[in-house]
């Protein structure tokens, strides 16, 4: 081997790293070109309806003193629990516990209510989950609420809240296209049933079924309050639940939605169930004795075909005196 | 006995741990969770020099302090969670060779600071400018839990690192904090020079291999005679004598034991004069001004809560929202790590009252939810008050509602309350609610703060002005 020979090779050897880098450099060169500089959030995912077809535009309304009693009737008028909640069922159930209340302040849903749809719930061999976001810490929440117990001796579960249990959803509306909310337990779900307490709102006037799936949203949700009613009906799009339970034990009359006094609370005997939730609202308004007319967000959310406020336009509608 | 003292001090540091669990929202149901700050006798003393008597419960550690002339120094050797955790950091960072763990044992001149440390604290706290709970092992050790338990905690970082180094200092001498710096010790240390027993070498047996110092863990010199202040009454020296020529004696004469504990008169009128004076110019600072800080509801009169407060963190670790933080600057140099509100972080829970239940020193007052919300006396706790920064509220500024302080609100009546007004906005005329504060309704939980939209700065936000506890109740004319 010549002197001659050694040096090209080496040459050779050279160029070729120099060739490999170069070639290396423009392949990153060319992978990272043109992405954004933000990474991009995560993607939006779509919410499914939970309802159950051909049990549309349907309210039972079960007036009685036993809570319980009247969950049980007004669930026979549309069919019995079973025509909603199959065995197997993974139910969610959105009470509104949103704040840091004994139940007998009404900011609630009643443990009464909540706990004998939960016990319809499972004795129609479902599996039941019970959510909620609250404003005020979650465990005081469930717990002074009286929730937590009566979730869990009515043989369900409750679910709290957690950042994990967050992601990005499409709401899908003009002034909320997508929103963080309690995406996995709504994943999780193949049947959401809504438990609102009736109760009256500073802001909107009344906070039932509509106002009550606030609770499943997270991120700055009091941005949505500078277009409250908008926000409510857009609300009423975005989740189509199973079935709603309208909580009229007792009315949060006054200083809503947080009561704080027992002199804010009437009794109201009355549990309205069903499937329109304008209808249900309707109702609910007229309980707090507006004209469900006066309430911004039903007027838009008729408007819009979400239901109806008019009870004799409905497919089905009963009233019946529930007494053992 | 090696085995006895280690169970012992296992046993108390499980406990300290099961103690510092229960410490939040859902599991406290009345169990003694502060009973190692109730038992140091640091706490009790100092409080009863600051605010001339003390919660009932603090009475442990007077009953503790009361037993050492008897007993020893009982308390650091077999029960001090801190000094078990300085304890076994000590055994994994000592050297291997016995000569140099024996040269590490050897009774120091300078195991007296601990008792200059101790005069300056009673001093001061006497004079009203408590800071014991800086020093004591207790609320360390408590404090620095909370930091761990609660990461990204304001100061935090301070707490953990402060422990950190106390930590890697065993590595230097075996518990350096008990022998050097605790004051608790030096209280208890104190005491224990009267005791009517003690380690007596018999000299006729001992051969000076010093191995009794092998394991000592005060640095109390049994290879010449025992100095009770500092023994921490193990025998592990009993123990490690080849020659059997330690034993525990009752009644010795007074040659066979020490019964100094190192403070000369001069260092002692020294560390007076100088001490005093150092906390009195400290002291002159925090008085000024009516300072900005938000307590926790049931705290006592500002001047009455800095005679308490031990700065442990309990009343944080309790917390269920998060509001309360330790004090940097806000409070005065005496209130340094002692609870304030930040209602950026959380808000005052209104059916709550953890942080004045785990109050060990009762700097926050034992409340009854109906005392503190009011219900039967009308007179709820007031810890501040909210006023509106009408320039960043979006109906008072931008043509906008949003009124979310008023829904939150969770008195009743509530204490926001709205007017409506019709503004022409860009050419569209607009109703708008309006928010205002009823003060007389207010109690300053800060849950309006705490969820107001504008974020940084909320619109709305509570100062400790008008807290019910400051004399005449507040900034109004009644």
């Amino acid at each position: 081997m010549t002197e001659n020979e050694l040096q090209r090779r080496m040459f050779m050897k050279r160029m070729g790293a120099a060739a490999g880098l170069a070639a290396g450099t423009a392949a990153l060169g060319t992978f990272f070109h043109n992405r954004n500089l933000v990474p991009s959030g995560e993607v939006a995912k779509a919410v499914r309806s939970y309802a159950v077809p051909g049990t549309e535009s349907m309210l039972a309304v079960a007036e009685g003193s036993d809570p319980a009693l009247a969950v049980r009737a007004a669930l026979q008028e549309l069919g019995g629990i079973e025509r909603f909640v199959k065995a197997g069922d993974r139910v969610l159930i959105k009470p509104n516990c949103a704040f840091d209340r004994p139940a007998h302040f009404g900011a609630t849903s009643s443990p009464a209510v909540t706990g004998e749809v939960v016990r319809q719930c499972v004795a129609a061999g479902a599996q039941v989950r019970v959510i909620d976001n609250p404003i005020n810490n979650p465990e005081g929440c469930f717990v002074k609420s009286g929730l937590m117990d009566a979730v869990g001796s009515a043989g369900g579960e409750v679910w709290l809240p957690s950042a994990s249990l967050f992601g990005q959803v499409k709401v899908g509306t003009l002034r909320i296209p997508e929103w963080e909310a309690l995406y996995r337990p709504l994943d999780w779900a193949d049947k959401l049933i809504g438990i609102p307490t009736v109760k009256s709102h500073n802001l909107c006037g009344v906070s039932l079924t509509m106002k009550n799936w606030y609770g499943l949203l997270g991120g700055p949700r009091n941005r949505l309050h500078q277009a409250i009613h908008e926000v409510i009906t857009d609300l009423a799009q975005f989740i189509r639940p199973t079935l709603v339970v309208l909580d009229g034990s007792r009315l949060l009359v006054d200083n809503g939605p947080t009561g704080g006094s027992p002199s804010d609370v009437r009794p109201g005997d009355v549990v309205a169930i069903g499937t329109d939730q304008v209808a249900l609202d309707s109702f609910g308004a007229r309980l707090l004795d507006y004209a469900p007319e006066d309430i911004a967000y039903l007027g838009m959310a008729a408007k819009l075909g979400l239901g109806t406020m008019d009870e004799a336009k409905l497919r089905l509608f009963k009233k019946v005196r529930a007494v053992s | 006995m090696r085995r006895l003292r280690r169970f012992y001090q296992g046993f108390f540091l499980g406990l300290f741990v099961v103690a510092f669990m229960l410490t939040a929202q859902g599991l406290l149901k009345g169990y003694p969770v502060t009973l190692f700050l109730d038992s140091s006798a640091l706490n009790a003393v100092g409080t009863l020099l600051s605010a001339r008597n003390i919660a009932y419960t603090m009475g442990i550690g007077l009953l503790i302090l009361a037993l050492t002339p008897f007993l020893g120094r009982f308390f650091c050797g077999w029960i001090c969670p801190l000094g078990t955790l300085f304890h076994l950091a000590s055994t994994w960072l000592r050297p291997r060779k016995v000569s140099e763990r024996i040269r590490q044992n050897l009774c120091s001149p300078a195991q007296v600071c601990k008792y200059l440390i101790l005069i300056v604290l009673l001093l001061a706290a006497a004079f009203g400018f408590m800071q014991v709970g800086l020093f004591d092992p207790i609320a360390l050790l408590t404090r620095t839990c909370v930091a761990l338990a609660s990461p990204g905690m304001r100061a935090g970082w301070m707490m953990i690192a402060i422990f950190t180094v106390l930590l890697l200092l065993n590595a230097w001498h075996p518990r350096f904090w008990c022998r050097y710096i605790c004051p608790l010790g030096a209280l208890l240390g104190t005491a224990s020079k009267l005791i009517p027993g003690g380690v007596v070498r018999d000299l006729k047996k001992c051969t000076d291999c010093g191995l009794c110092n092998r394991d000592c863990i005060g640095a109390c010199s049994p290879n010449q005679s025992t100095r009770m202040a500092e023994c921490f009454v193990c025998w592990n020296c009993i123990e490690d004598c080849p020659e059997e020529a330690l034993s525990w004696q009752w009644m010795p004469t007074e040659e066979q034991l020490d019964r100094e504990i190192g403070v000369s008169r001069r260092a002692f009128f020294g560390t007076t004069v100088g001490g005093a004076a150092t906390m009195a110019a400290l002291h002159t600072q925090a008085m000024e001004g009516y300072p900005a800080r938000i307590r926790p509801p049931g705290s006592l009169a500002e001047p009455h809560f800095l005679d308490r407060c031990l700065k442990c963190g309990e009343c944080m670790k309790a917390c269920p929202t998060g509001v309360l933080r330790p004090a940097l600057a806000e409070a005065g140099i005496s209130g340094l790590w002692t609870p304030v509100m930040d209602m950026e972080r959380g808000y005052c829970e209104y059916n709550c009252v953890l942080c004045a239940q785990v109050c060990p020193s009762g700097a926050i007052e034992r409340l009854t939810i109906a005392a503190k919300t009011g219900v039967e006396s009308d007179e709820p706790v007031k810890v501040g008050n909210a006023f509106f920064d009408r320039s960043r509220c979006l109906p008072w500024s931008f043509g906008r509602n949003c009124v979310v302080c008023e829904e939150v609100c969770p008195v009743s009546p509530k204490a926001i309350y709205t007017k409506t007004v019709s503004v022409d906005v860009k050419g569209k005329v607009v109703e708008l609610h309006q928010p205002y504060v009823d003060p007389d309704l207010c109690i300053g939980c800060g849950l309006c703060q705490h969820e107001c939209p504008v974020n940084d700065l909320a619109a709305v936000r509570v100062t400790a002005a008008g807290e019910s506890r400051a004399p005449g109740g507040g900034f109004f004319l009644r």
